[in-house]
């Protein structure tokens, strides 16, 4: 089944910020 | 629209909702707390800056319909309250993690207000998407389902930035101006399509000129501009029709435009009456008012299309019929078919119609019935894959394909495309879904 186009774009949003977060703590964190 | 548009809208929305977590980087040093303690916290402003991106994913924003489409915009929005969720559930987790002290804030009635302040807006949250989940079940209508939806989730945006300010570790620094911005710009968003943009729209109404009764029991509205040109728009795409009398009325429905984008001062919407609102529109009486808030929505073929194929079901078949009107007037000599679904031929939408349009383009139309009277030699059942075989050109890579019907159809259309091995760049698809 073909997906809905707003999957891949909701993935790719909801990737960003999760790499971003754990960016964001690291470097807080340090 | 293309990819590389949507790919950069992406890319826009990513990074606004993570704007606020580099502000906090930079304006802060390094904190010394722990890492899962900061984790939670960056889960809290990306929590909060998703929020208010959500609330301006539907609002109709000019960049957001025109780029990426009304409707992507609606899914999207509906597919990103799982982040938003994600999100929370995580910021709660670690923060209670990182810092177990934190699990007395659960004791409401002892917890500071900065506690209770984030306890609502999850509450509010969570009502906002059981309404959303069950409005069916809770018999709900559209229009006042809408309203608790748009109440709920202001309510949740700003009990979370008052959470925010209350614990003033980031948010008291320019990174609680860049969440503060978001949750402006959202604010105002909501602002200008629930107050402002009616009262615009109200001085530019259209005046119900005739109803025409359509074959399969649906109803043609034909408008007429009252005191103003009309609004262009395009071939395929839709507007908001609500009733000029109540503005600011939550009741409103999506229809496509089913007339020829030449005369923007009379267009006609074809309306199949499934209930609620879409019953009362197609029982209004000529010389009623009503507001158009359109043009929207990004169908349209792309420039340099060799030929168009359109499948369409229903009272799908609106948004194509508005695109043939045009091509012929524009006088179009591309080759284009239509595959078109209904159930019976007496109910078949536009059917003489679309007779004249053959006759005027090079269009051939393949009807498909579901229920066909004793003798009918066409097609029948659903359209599906065998049935794109036997009549898409043997190159469809050349063509556009416009789709356009309820969910049941869009679904084995879509696939029997994907097994062709049509790009998903050809193919256009809406989803009609009643509400």
């Amino acid at each position: 089944m073909r997906r809905d186009e707003t999957h891949w774009m909701a993935t790719a949003i909801e990737l960003w910020c999760l790499i971003a977060t754990v960016a964001f703590a690291a470097l807080q964190s340090t | 629209m293309p990819r590389s548009v949507k790919g950069l809208w992406v890319a826009g929305f990513a990074g606004a909702a993570t704007l606020p977590l580099a502000v906090a980087l930079v304006g802060s040093p390094p904190s010394g707390r722990g890492f899962v303690i900061e984790l939670g916290s960056g889960f809290g402003i990306v929590a909060l800056s998703v929020l208010a991106l959500q609330l301006l994913l539907p609002a109709r924003v000019r960049p957001v319909t025109a780029w990426l489409g009304a409707e992507v915009a609606i899914r999207l929005h509906r597919r990103l309250a799982d982040l938003l969720v994600a999100a929370i559930v995580a910021h709660v987790a670690l923060v209670v993690v990182g810092t177990p002290a934190n699990l007395a804030l659960f004791d409401l009635l002892g917890a500071p207000w900065r506690a209770r302040a984030a306890f609502a807006s999850s509450a509010a949250l969570a009502a906002l998407v059981a309404s959303s989940v069950l409005r069916r079940r809770l018999r709900l209508s559209y229009a006042r389902w809408r309203g608790l939806h748009l109440l709920l989730g202001l309510s949740a945006l700003a009990l979370a930035i008052l959470h925010a300010l209350g614990v003033g570790r980031y948010l008291s620094s320019p990174a609680g101006l860049t969440v503060a911005a978001l949750a402006a710009l959202a604010v105002l968003a909501v602002v200008q399509l629930r107050l402002l943009r009616p009262r615009r729209l109200a001085g530019r109404p259209y005046l119900i000129e005739r109803l025409v009764p359509e074959r399969g029991g649906a109803t043609t509205l034909a408008l007429r501009a009252e005191g103003h040109r009309g609004r262009a728009f395009r071939p395929g795409q839709f507007a908001w029709l609500k009733l000029a009398d109540a503005p600011h009325a939550l009741a409103e429905h999506p229809f496509s435009y089913a007339s020829s984008a030449s005369r923007p001062e009379r267009p006609m919407f074809t309306i199949k009456a499934y209930g609620g609102f879409s019953r009362r529109i197609a029982q209004l009486a000529p010389g009623t008012r009503v507001m158009v808030d359109g043009p929207h929505g990004s169908y349209r073929p792309r420039p340099g299309a060799e030929r168009l194929v359109f499948i369409a079901g229903g009272i799908g078949i609106t948004p194509i019929v508005s695109l043939l009107r045009s091509a012929a007037e524009a006088g179009d000599r591309r080759p284009m078919l239509l595959l078109y679904g209904s159930l019976r031929w007496e109910e078949i939408i536009f059917r003489e119609e679309l007779e004249r349009l053959e006759r005027r383009l090079a269009l051939r139309v393949v009807h498909v019935l579901t229920e066909p009277a004793v003798g009918w030699a066409g097609e029948t059942g659903f359209i599906d894959l065998e049935l794109l075989q036997r009549h898409l050109p043997c190159d469809p890579h050349r063509a556009d394909i416009f789709v356009c019907g309820p969910p049941a159809m869009l679904a084995p259309v879509l696939q029997g495309l994907d097994r062709l091995g049509v790009a998903r760049e050809q193919v256009h698809a809406e989803q009609f879904a009643t509400v």
